[in-house]
């Protein structure tokens, strides 16, 4: 992130019940992010990017706005899983590529990615899992490996109509 | 002033930089040690001077960034009849996400909410890329 300068556009879209969403674009790079992702890609070693550095999305962009924005209010959360018709999946063993994961931690939402591969015993039902990391890349990772899983919870979900 | 460099300025960076939310950036931010040292360190008084001289600032660095909420984050830690007041005075253009700042705070240590108004007006949290290179030319 971080506060913020900058505001380009904004982008709007409903959720199939109507309520708008508002989310950001602004595609100015901070230089000194160039810095701070090799760091990160050395502390997470198992994530392999498939992007660019970009700020003009972040992880709930890229899963409720097709990457068109950046929404940093958490609110909106909840409203498009709700209104989208997500459904909760409580079985680990159900979860499938396509399924939404939701990290969360004592102050609320933190992080989203999409599934794309079938949670397993080979790998200890961490499926890979493809997110963007805010103001950085996207990345393929193990649902366990990423800056946003230690002392978070995780939640899979599915739009099934 | 207070000594910025007691910061974990590389750590703080990759906070706010990950962050996808403000809540994320609050916890880290709030449960830093550095932070938390500083604040210890420092009178409310001297941390508020210090605040203000960087929100002063024009053409604010990443790192000046970094420093102004580690120094807000390090408030938190203070008593809160000893920040009311200057929180009463910032605002969200100054300091985006503020108020959800506030907010998790009330929540954190259970102050009560009429503090502050929870009007967020959400902007993406972006320092451009012309702020920056002036901020550093």
């Amino acid at each position: 992130m971080i506060p913020i300068i900058g505001l380009k556009t904004t982008n709007k879209f409903e959720t199939r019940a109507g309520t708008q969403i508002i989310g950001f674009i602004n595609d100015d790079i901070n230089p000194q992010i160039f810095n701070y992702v090799r760091k990160l890609e050395r502390d997470y070693p198992k994530a392999i990017p498939r992007s660019d550095i970009s700020s003009n999305y972040n992880c709930h962009g890229l899963i409720f706005s097709s990457r068109r924005c950046f929404i940093d209010n958490i609110s909106y959360i909840p409203t498009i899983l709700k209104e989208d018709q997500y459904q909760k999946i409580d079985d680990i063993k159900e979860v499938r590529p396509g399924d939404i994961i939701i990290y969360s931690d004592n102050t609320g939402i933190v992080h989203s990615g999409i599934v794309i591969t079938k949670p397993d015993r080979n790998n200890l039902f961490n499926p890979d899992i493809i997110s963007k990391w805010s103001n950085f890349k996207e990345y393929i990772h193990p649902a366990n490996h990423c800056p946003y899983s230690l002392n978070s919870e995780r939640q899979y979900f599915r739009i099934y109509k | 002033m207070i000594d910025l460099n007691k910061l974990d300025i590389e750590h703080l960076t990759q906070i706010a930089l990950l962050s996808n939310t403000p809540n994320y950036f609050f916890s880290n931010f709030y449960e830093d040690a550095s932070i938390e040292l500083i604040s210890e360190l420092y009178n409310t008084e001297e941390l508020i001077s210090s605040f203000n001289e960087i929100l002063e600032k024009k053409n604010k660095t990443l790192e000046d960034f970094v420093h102004l909420y580690g120094i807000l984050f390090a408030l938190f830690h203070k008593p809160y009849q000893e920040i009311e007041g200057f929180l009463g005075h910032l605002d969200e253009i100054s300091v985006t996400w503020l108020n959800y700042f506030i907010n998790y705070y009330n929540i954190y240590l259970n102050r009560p909410l009429s503090t502050a108004t929870i009007d967020y007006k959400p902007r993406p949290p972006i320092i451009s890329i012309q702020t920056y290179v002036k901020g550093n030319g």
